[in-house]
């Protein structure tokens, strides 16, 4: 297993979706990326991607202008 | 259960202890995975990568082909199969610039007529001669947003598939040689779209 980390400061929708799209691509089941995010919308998204994505959200922390988001693949 | 197990006296109080321990995991894990199916929509089935969405891209406005691929890269980065179908106008966001094919005059008028691509699309409203088209895109940049090339780019990546309307080609003059490169680009009819469509859980005209 390995953890890995994913900066999507400055970006914006959907574009933090994409990257965590992207990684998870390269990622096996088991595996964490923890993701920091400062769109405003990226609680809401990651959330919703997490559930139709079947991955599972296992922490989300909310900053003073920024997200992290700790990610595992489950699907 | 047998149900000698209940009747054996207070020497099976332990293992009747661990049994209710076992029950109340099991129950645990029951109501756990009930919550996970109720957060899901209803219909939706087990595997989340059977979804599937076509959106008909008929506007070649700067504004709805950029929430288009907005909406269409999100969708594929959220394991759906994402189909796009332009036509009419949506296809002048196809174009690419300079084509060595000889036109008739006619083609040649409409080719002068139409939006050249992507970054010569303007705003459906605010335009204003230009202006309002470059104040949008000049915020855009500003703000870190990703442009008509880069959504493409993105659309791409996570393989967004696009049809092309073969009659509004026809229509309007254009070849697939006239078209950008784009790897999961297909020339189809209404037929193709609409397979897909009712296929699709989600459909939507822009």
């Amino acid at each position: 297993m390995a953890d890995r980390t994913l900066d999507t400061i400055g970006k914006k929708c959907p574009q933090p979706l994409f990257e965590v799209h992207k990684a998870m691509q390269e990622m096996i089941t088991g595996d964490v990326v923890t993701v920091t995010a400062d769109d405003p919308a990226f609680k809401l998204d990651i959330e919703a991607w997490c559930r139709r994505t079947g991955n599972s959200l296992e922490d989300l922390q909310k900053g003073d202008a920024t997200y992290t988001a700790r990610i595992r693949k489950t699907n | 259960m047998g149900s000698n197990d209940s009747v054996t006296g207070p020497a099976s109080d332990a293992s009747l202890e661990e049994r209710l321990a076992a029950v109340e995991s099991e129950l645990e894990a029951l109501k756990a995975s009930y919550a996970t199916a109720l957060e899901r929509p209803a219909g939706s089935s087990e595997a989340p990568t059977a979804d599937k969405i076509s959106i008909v891209v008929y506007s070649g406005s700067l504004d709805r082909i950029l929430a288009t691929l907005n909406i269409a890269t999100g969708a594929a980065a959220m394991g759906t199969e994402v189909n796009l179908f332009f036509t009419f106008w949506g296809t002048a966001a196809l174009r690419k610039p300079g084509t060595s094919r000889r036109r008739t005059f006619v083609e040649r008028a409409l080719g002068v007529l139409l939006p050249t691509g992507r970054n010569k699309l303007k705003l459906s409203s605010l335009h204003m001669g230009g202006l309002g088209t470059a104040l949008i895109k000049w915020r855009m940049r500003s703000k870190q947003f990703a442009d008509a090339d880069q959504l493409f780019q993105m659309a791409q990546e996570v393989g967004v598939n696009i049809a092309v309307c073969d009659m509004s080609m026809d229509l309007l003059g254009m070849q697939m040689e006239d078209l950008i490169d784009y790897p999961e680009m297909t020339q189809c009819g209404v037929a193709t779209f609409l397979s897909h469509a009712m296929d699709s859980k989600t459909c939507l005209f822009i």
